[in-house]
């Protein structure tokens, strides 16, 4: 026990005369510039998806539309798909030639559009205050 | 040991005040320096670990939550920073045969050690933190840095108190057999 107290007092004694070390004089300012760095990296676009898997999907998705036009394009079935492209043309004309919007609506949906194209504005401008 | 404790804001910084984050900088960079250094015993390296640290306090103060003391909180972020430094570097850990020290020897050594000028232990100590291994000297820097507080050094640390009070009566032995080393027999006879 008494070893304990007198190493104690030993590294006590050493310990208060600890002179703390100083770092470079522009140490914060090195610091500051790392984290502004940082924070503009975090803020770079940075896609979901890596380029080279888009790629990948466009070539899949161009190598099943050349597999499937091979084995069924026959001078028919395009005339029939020209066919079909018609019929929807004609449908959705139909349909919205059905539909009457009142005054009311048409201005309340103006109106809104409106609403949100300042809201986006406003909104951008506020998150390039803050992040920049 | 003395240090300005002019606390800053953690509230601001965490809404993103950079001046007051300049101003935390201010407040621990050297006691986060002097652990980094001690650890690592290379200046380059510690003041990286160091700007590394603040980096870290940065990105991941909006996790703070109070729960410790802000120091404590940045201690334990610099003490995991300098322990990643030295498994990258794959530096050994310092483990040099130690002579046991006797109750005696101790007991000369805190006479020599009382009678020698405050520069001049500061100088001892330096060369012998030098010896000491990084778990040593965090050990023992945390624990005067923390006003001795063995709670707040098992947070940083991450160790029981038991742990804790093992391991400090361990590094202070081989801190008084590395000042036995290093202070001259002859002064030891002299003043004891």
């Amino acid at each position: 026990m008494d070893n304990h107290k007198e190493l104690e007092k030993l590294v006590d004694t050493l310990m208060v005369s600890e002179r703390l070390e100083t770092p470079s004089v522009d140490f914060t300012q090195k610091v500051l510039e790392k984290t502004t760095a940082s924070i503009s990296e975090s803020l770079k676009y940075k896609p979901l998806l890596p380029k080279w898997i888009l790629y990948l999907v466009a070539l899949l998705i161009i190598g099943f539309l050349v597999y499937g036009v091979s084995l069924y394009a026959t001078s028919e079935t395009f005339t029939n798909y020209f066919e079909d492209l018609n019929e929807i043309g004609l449908w959705s004309s139909g349909f919205f030639e059905q539909l009457d919007f009142s005054k009311s609506l048409t201005y309340t949906i103006i109106i809104s559009g409106l609403m949100i194209c300042m809201h986006t504005l406003v909104l951008k401008k506020y998150f390039e205050n803050r992040l920049t | 040991m003395e240090q300005n404790r002019n606390q800053p804001n953690v509230k601001a910084i965490q809404d993103g005040d950079s001046q007051e984050f300049s101003k935390l900088v201010e407040t621990y960079k050297n006691l986060v320096f002097t652990v980094a250094i001690r650890m690592l015993k290379n200046t380059e390296e510690a003041e990286e670990v160091a700007q590394d640290t603040f980096i870290k306090v940065f990105k991941s103060i909006k996790n703070f939550k109070g729960d410790s003391k802000f120091s404590t909180w940045i201690y334990r972020i610099t003490y995991n920073t300098c322990l990643d430094k030295l498994k990258k570097t794959k530096k050994a850990q310092m483990i040099s045969s130690l002579d046991t020290i006797t109750n005696m020897e101790v007991v000369d050594l805190n006479t020599v050690l009382d009678d020698i000028e405050r520069e001049e232990r500061s100088k001892l100590l330096k060369k012998c933190m030098e010896m000491l291994s990084p778990s040593d000297c965090a050990l023992l820097s945390f624990f005067y840095f923390e006003e001795k507080n063995l709670n707040e050094l098992s947070k940083i640390l991450n160790l029981t108190e038991n742990t804790i009070k093992v391991r400090l009566f361990r590094a202070r032995g081989r801190l008084a057999s590395i000042v036995k080393e290093k202070l001259n027999p002859e002064i030891i006879q002299n003043y004891g």
